[in-house]
């Protein structure tokens, strides 16, 4: 927008190109700002500062302290140190499937695909048009008791007893969020793939590569910023959910999510779930750091990520 | 300054950025501190607050005669999951906690005393009920208008369990793993193994008993198919041969009977649990006049004959029982007076320590 005056400052007015270039730019990001100084900064810092007070019967008491944070590292706090290890493993059993799931999918558009591609990625898109919850309803439905799978395979005759292992364990949980995340992970790993140049490939070819081959020299490496994304756009949001493993996760799908849930619902202690969430985003981040650490700086970077 | 200035201004070329950013911000804080949610809130219906199921017009139709339209009806699955959200500031009128959660709600101070000169139907209730534990202040205030008592039970097919004597430890009957299911309330659960181990107060447990009841809720967990948080998900469950029995309360004994299901309602060796429940009132209840109105049509005769028709709890309203066949009662198992209906079994208490419970009954959840 002022590109004129940065580039050339003998031109336009003194008082102009002595504001400083940044100080336009912020004006023009001032209402997006607002939004995430309001919506996400001030909640974030009050669970900060809550998760150091306690909780004293009705009331919140505002004094300093550490010994919600203390808790979790007691034999009083083991059932929250298993449910974030729980929490952990499920999202990213969950994302590995999402991932393997949505990788063949984003190839077969991106390369199979000639004619109306926008067709085939709203039709992509169209189960997420209705609520999740919604979604995870269907899956109740299709899982359960007297669901399509029992009912289809006992019509069959394959089983007289409906099997009961399909629903309510950690399991259902993980299929639920595998399917409802989908649309998640195809997008940015198509996006990468249709990237691709198309003369390496041929290129490849035609230096004697077979297709197996060149799909992990090439493709696989050139698509690696779009699957890293849909890694971590998948196992973020999915560790803290809680409304998928209640509706689907019976007595041993919970995950921590739930638990905090309690804490600020039933349990009526506002700041050991604060400390919960605050402890909850610190493993995410170092589970994050050790997944792009894992994946190799210098990989990303040639990845341009 | 007013239009027609304004407007002249506007053509004079008079104003500057300066005034319009002004006019623009004045007009934007008018709009957003315009009185609409409060002056909604006023003139709207009484909002009652109420456990899942129990939002059906047949429990207060003194109220749609009156005004023609029905209160609104938030739900909760939880009564203490209600309380929070109450303290946090949710606007209600009226909420439906039990006998046993009455101490909490007092405590909270969030309610306010009820004057019992304007319920018209106060004369006919249950002198028993109206002088249970917490129901009235320090100095006779009355805080709890008592309206639907009932039992806490175990539901089950008689066609696909096999009893040799009903009792509480069927929940723990090995035979029937992954077909057994119960409330998800930390108090309940954990009175249930009180009762089951043969302690003095289930409702308050010492710290041994405690450990003990824990450890006998760990055994349980895996025989669980899910802990249930709304009785159409048990109804079903249990109409469909997913679960052989599981906790529940008189009215799935009607809906189920109603849709043809054999089901059977414990009478445990150990005794029934039963409770009250009833209506207090919020602190800044917003239309308390309806409020009134809705409490009154909710103790009313005609109220409680369907409630024991249609749901089958007992109600508070002694007449209720004149309207309504002996048969009908018979079948339901109420008797003409609450009291010797909670004499029959353990009428639930007040728990004491309820964070201790609470989270004893979290970590058997998550399996620590």
């Amino acid at each position: 927008m002022n590109t004129q005056t940065a580039t050339n400052p003998a031109v336009g007015d003194a008082a102009l190109s002595a504001r400083p270039e940044w100080l336009d730019g912020l004006w023009l990001i001032v209402p997006t700002l607002l939004i995430v100084i309001g919506m996400m900064v001030v909640p974030l810092v009050g669970i900060v500062v809550v998760s150091f007070w306690t909780q004293t019967g009705f009331n919140i008491e505002a004094t300093w302290t550490l010994d919600n944070y203390r808790v979790l590292f007691t034999p009083e706090g083991a059932l929250y140190r298993i449910l974030i290890v729980k929490s952990l493993w499920m999202s990213l059993t969950a994302t590995i499937a999402v991932v393997l799931l949505a990788y063949p999918m984003a190839y077969f558009m991106a390369f199979r695909i000639e004619r109306a591609k926008l067709i085939w990625i709203i039709l992509l898109t169209v189960p997420f048009w209705t609520s999740y919850l919604l979604r995870i309803f269907a899956w109740k439905v299709i899982l359960g008791f007297n669901g399509v799978i029992n009912s289809g395979l006992k019509a069959v005759g394959l089983i007289d007893k409906p099997l009961e292992f399909l629903l309510y364990n950690p399991t259902s949980v993980t299929i639920t969020l595998a399917h409802a995340w989908a649309a998640y992970a195809v997008l940015p790993i198509y996006v990468s793939l249709e990237k691709i140049d198309r003369s390496y490939l041929e290129a490849a070819t035609d230096l004697g590569d077979s297709k197996w081959k060149r799909f992990w020299r090439i493709t696989f490496p050139l698509s690696l910023p779009g699957t890293i994304a849909a890694i971590l756009l998948v196992f973020i949001p999915t560790v803290g959910d809680y409304i998928t493993p209640t509706l689907v996760g019976g007595t041993s799908g919970i995950m921590i999510g739930n638990s905090i849930v309690t804490q600020f619902g039933k349990a009526n202690n506002a700041p050991l779930g604060a400390a919960l969430s605050c402890i909850m985003m610190l493993a995410i981040t170092l589970a994050v750091c050790a997944f792009l650490a894992a994946i190799g700086r210098k990989r990303l970077k040639a990845a341009d990520l | 300054m007013d239009s027609q200035d304004f407007l002249s201004a506007m053509k004079a070329g008079r104003m500057s950025r300066r005034d319009i950013l002004q006019m623009l911000t004045a007009a934007g804080l008018t709009m957003t501190m315009l009185p609409v949610g409060r002056a909604k809130a006023a003139y709207g219906e009484a909002i009652y607050f109420t456990w899942e199921g129990y939002n059906d017009p047949g429990f207060h139709p003194g109220y749609t005669a009156k005004h023609g339209a029905e209160p609104e009806g938030p739900v909760f699955g939880d009564v203490e999951e209600a309380l929070t959200k109450v303290r946090s500031g949710f606007q209600v009128d009226v909420v439906h906690p039990c006998n046993l959660d009455l101490q909490r709600w007092r405590e909270a101070d969030v309610l306010q005393a009820i004057d019992t000169s304007r319920l018209s139907n106060w004369g006919n209730l249950f002198e028993s009920l109206k002088k249970l534990a917490y129901a009235q202040g320090d100095k006779g205030e009355q805080f709890f208008i008592p309206v639907d008592w009932g039992n806490t039970s175990i539901l089950y097919r008689p066609d696909l369990f096999d009893v040799k004597e009903e009792s509480w430890t069927m929940l723990w009957d090995e035979r029937y793993a992954g077909q057994l299911s119960m409330a998800a309330d930390a108090t309940e659960s954990v009175a249930i193994a009180g009762i089951v181990l043969g302690v003095k107060d289930p409702f308050n447990l010492t710290d041994e008993e405690l450990v003990k009841a824990k450890e006998l809720l760990v055994k349980q967990k895996p025989l669980m198919r899910f802990y249930w948080d709304s009785n159409s998900a048990v109804e079903q469950a249990l109409a469909s041969g997913e679960l052989v029995a599981a906790t529940g309360w008189n009215s799935s004994v009607v809906t189920l009977t109603g849709q043809g299901v054999n089901i059977k309602y414990a009478n445990p060796k150990e005794g029934i649990m039963s409770y009250c429940c009833g209506l207090v009132m919020t602190k800044d209840a917003p239309h308390a006049d309806k409020a009134y109105d809705l409490i009154d049509a909710m103790i009313s005769p005609e109220a409680g004959k369907w409630l024991i028709e249609a749901q089958g709890y007992g109600h508070s309203n002694a007449k209720s029982f004149d309207l309504v066949e002996e048969k009908v009662l018979a079948e339901r198992g109420l008797p003409k007076d609450p009291t010797q209906f909670f004499g029959q079994g353990i009428f639930q208490q007040p728990t004491l320590n309820v964070d201790k419970v609470q989270k004893l009954f979290e970590e058997v959840k998550a399996g620590a």
